[in-house]
């Protein structure tokens, strides 16, 4: 019903409901009540602190890295050091940033953008979120005591295999992929459940916003890509801890399928991480464009046909592995098919632009950054994708230089975008929009006075993950100025992050709608309420929030005495019935912790994962047991 | 075959019918190489791309049926079955020509090479 008509209005009643949700969506209080909490805003804050925590880490290693490299035999770190050191920062950015920081800013703005009250599964989400950060202690326990793997971040054996990786440091790599892998699990299937089961009535398929879209795609992409990135590892974990032989080839195992395995998630986990960014540069598009976007249906379908095509690139991976060579032409071609996909999705973005009242604001920014980073990386793609220049250029810095044009071209500055668009609704302040221009224009020299160099360092052979070089070869030069453009990078994200503190203090006071935006989160209080809507919307357009007010709509008829949402239809999104999420429970994170005790334990004694898996079964029946939905005394 | 199933077919197929002929000829290149004899690869390659056209035109059947429209963002059953019939049409389009990229060496390439 049309919310300006009818009882509801009735300032008295409406105050009543509000102090009713307040009560029903209250946080518990205390140390066990932290963790017990189960709402979506909390557990994606707690996603992307963390998430942005590792980043630095990450940095830290690159600028050690870059250190290292600045001068031809440098003594800064010997090989060994080298090693781990790269190792970590690869593993750390992919795994432990890129993946849950796009978790966790879905987690935050799915059942917004939906209209709902919170994700489909609030315990299994807060359980993600500690699995995730069992991950992340894990492995930094193994870098704190010198036990950091060393073997590059997809840990190829046999050089992870037991005869020449002697020690625990490949175990804490295989074993932490299976921590993140189970928290990515947990948010995909969250994610698909809500988006497919609790849209605000009205939102049929064809009103889906696109970044819902997008991360839909990307989290059926988990789905199917991240049990082959845990058999990969679970079988080397395995030859390495219980003697098993599946790499190993003086025993008939196969290293090769290793590779393919790994790369039959890896190279989806690169669209993993893009698609989500691509969503969120939709959204900064068309509100900072003020019109409806080009091409919905071409974007969506380009969405789901990258999707798709994202799982048949990954032998682009493993061309000097001499496998056949019409195998290989498979995979060429899939490799510049998909920059079809790609392109479109552009070219609907520059027409949105083009043709919208354009606001230059911060976001806009990192979105033309975008667009000019990725480019550049998707056409070394392009080159990488045929097989001779590939075995030229294989291993060299060239790929190091194409893979951070995609990863922090495609991925990081949408995402940085995607922080100044959606700061004022996280934090109800705005973020400073000088300042975030200042760091857009710092991170953008800093990243191409860095990865440029890298180009030209591959095309003249210097080889990846060399800890120094001689002096007559001639990288010095180009190598030096990468080490400058990396500082540069860290300059830009210490401005960051200043603005941030300074725009959470002195910011000014957002509002609900600080860009006049289409989507339902600015419908939302800043930052959000437990309960995102004192009532939740219906939609009777695909930008529900550009409809004049006296036609926007919402659901009446719901229990705001216990924590009550919609369940409307998969397609055409028709209310279906009333589902009662769960209260908060301090379970999913005893489970967490007896899981890891299982997984951690399983390292240095097969017997732990009949421990953990025995303390696991306790927490699930504590997690299960059956009670009657919370509601509140009247 | 109900609406929603011919719309959903349009959809999925094109995509499916790709990742299981790049996964057949995949898994078949080497035994072309060992029976000198690029047929099989043929076959794949010819009976998926006859099925992605006729994922294309089940969705383009389903398209006209619903009016030959642009899908809007109107709300209700029709424009959202416009979008998946449209979708149908453009995702079976764009996976017959990817099947047909990965054909192209099939032809140029020798079975050994």
């Amino acid at each position: 019903m049309n919310p300006a008509q009818g009882p509801i209005f009735n300032t008295e009643e409406h105050a009543q409901e509000l102090t009713i949700l307040e009560r029903v969506w209250r946080h518990p209080r205390g140390i066990f009540g932290w963790l017990s909490f189960t709402t979506h805003q909390a557990i994606g804050m707690r996603y992307i602190v963390t998430a942005f925590i590792f980043l630095l880490a990450g940095g830290i290693e690159a600028l050690l890295m870059r250190t290292q490299l600045a001068f031809p035999n440098n003594t800064f770190l010997g090989p060994d050091r080298y090693n781990e050191i790269f190792t970590t920062h690869g593993t750390t950015m992919m795994f432990l940033f890129a993946v849950p920081v796009m978790e966790g800013m879905a987690v935050y703005l799915v059942p917004l953008m939906l209209g709902t009250r919170n994700v489909a599964f609030p315990r299994l989400n807060a359980f993600g979120y500690w699995m995730y950060l069992g991950g992340c202690l894990f492995l930094y326990w193994g870098v704190f005591t010198n036990t950091a793997p060393d073997i590059g971040w997809f840990a190829y054996p046999p050089l992870s295999g037991p005869e020449f990786s002697p020690g625990k440091r490949p175990d804490f790599w295989a074993q932490m992929i299976t921590f993140t892998e189970v928290s990515a699990m947990c948010v995909a299937a969250e994610i698909i459940a809500t988006i497919f089961k609790m849209r605000a009535p009205g939102m049929s398929l064809n009103r889906i916003p696109m970044y819902c879209w997008s991360m839909l795609v990307q989290s059926f992409m988990v789905i199917f890509a991240m049990p082959a990135i845990m058999i990969a590892s679970s079988m080397l974990l395995s030859d390495r801890t219980v003697s098993t032989h599946f790499v190993n080839p003086a025993e008939g195992g196969d290293p090769l399928m290793f590779q393919h395995v790994f790369w039959f998630f890896g190279h989806p986990e690169v669209y993993i991480i893009f698609i989500p960014a691509l969503g969120m540069v939709s959204s900064i598009v068309i509100s900072s464009s003020r019109r409806q976007v080009f091409g919905y249906t071409a974007i969506v379908l380009s969405l789901i046909a990258t999707g798709f095509i994202g799982f048949g690139l990954w032998v682009h991976h493993m061309f000097a592995t001499g496998l056949p060579q019409i195998g290989e032409a498979y995979f060429t071609a899939a490799s510049m098919m998909i920059a079809i996909t790609s392109g479109v999705q552009i070219f609907c973005w520059i027409a949105t632009l083009w043709t919208g009242r354009l606001r230059m604001t911060a976001a806009m920014y990192f979105v033309f950054g975008f667009i000019a980073i990725f480019v550049l990386g998707g056409l070394t793609g392009v080159v990488l994708a045929s097989v001779p220049l590939d075995l030229q250029v294989h291993d060299t810095y060239f790929v190091v230089a194409h893979f951070h044009y995609v990863l922090i071209g495609g991925a990081l500055f949408p995402l940085f975008g995607a922080f100044h668009h959606w700061f004022p609704k996280m934090t109800g302040q705005m973020i400073d929009e000088k300042l975030g221009k200042i760091t857009f224009w710092i991170l953008f020299m800093g990243f191409n006075l860095t990865f440029f160099p890298m180009h030209i360092l591959g095309l003249k052979g210097m080889p990846r993950r060399v800890y120094t070089y001689p002096p007559d070869m001639g990288w010095a030069a180009a190598s030096g100025l990468a080490t400058v453009g990396a500082f540069v990078i860290a300059i830009g994200g210490l401005l960051f992050i200043a603005n941030v503190l300074w725009s959470r203090k002195h910011g000014k006071l957002a509002g609900n709608n600080p860009w006049d935006a289409d989507s339902l989160e600015w419908a939302a209080a800043s930052p959000p309420k437990n309960y995102n809507f004192a009532y939740l919307p219906a939609v009777t357009s695909r930008y529900p929030l550009w409809v004049a007010p006296e036609d926007q709509v919402i659901v009446t008829g719901l229990r705001n005495d216990r924590r009550e949402v919609l369940v409307t239809t998969l397609m055409d999104a028709e209310p279906h019935h009333r589902y009662v999420l769960p209260p908060p429970s301090i379970w999913p994170f005893l489970t967490a912790v007896a899981v890891t005790i299982g997984f951690a334990g399983s390292v240095f004694n097969a017997w732990y994962i009949t421990w953990g898996s025995i303390l696991s079964g306790i927490c699930f029946i504590g997690w299960f047991w059956p009670r009657r939905p919370v509601e509140l005394e009247p | 075959m109900s609406r929603d199933a011919a719309l959903w077919t349009g959809v999925l197929a094109g995509p499916i019918i790709w990742l299981f002929s790049f996964e057949a000829n995949y898994a078949l290149a080497p035994w072309a190489c060992i029976f000198q004899a690029k047929l099989a690869l043929y076959i794949v390659s010819i009976v998926a791309l006859a099925l992605a056209a006729a994922s294309g035109l089940l969705a383009w059947r389903q398209w006209k049926q619903l009016g030959q429209e642009w899908p809007g963002d109107g709300g209700g059953a029709l424009p959202r079955s416009r979008i998946m019939a449209i979708g149908g049409v453009l995702l079976s389009a764009m996976f017959f020509l990817v099947i047909l990229a990965q054909a192209i060496p099939e032809v140029i390439l020798g079975a050994c090479q």
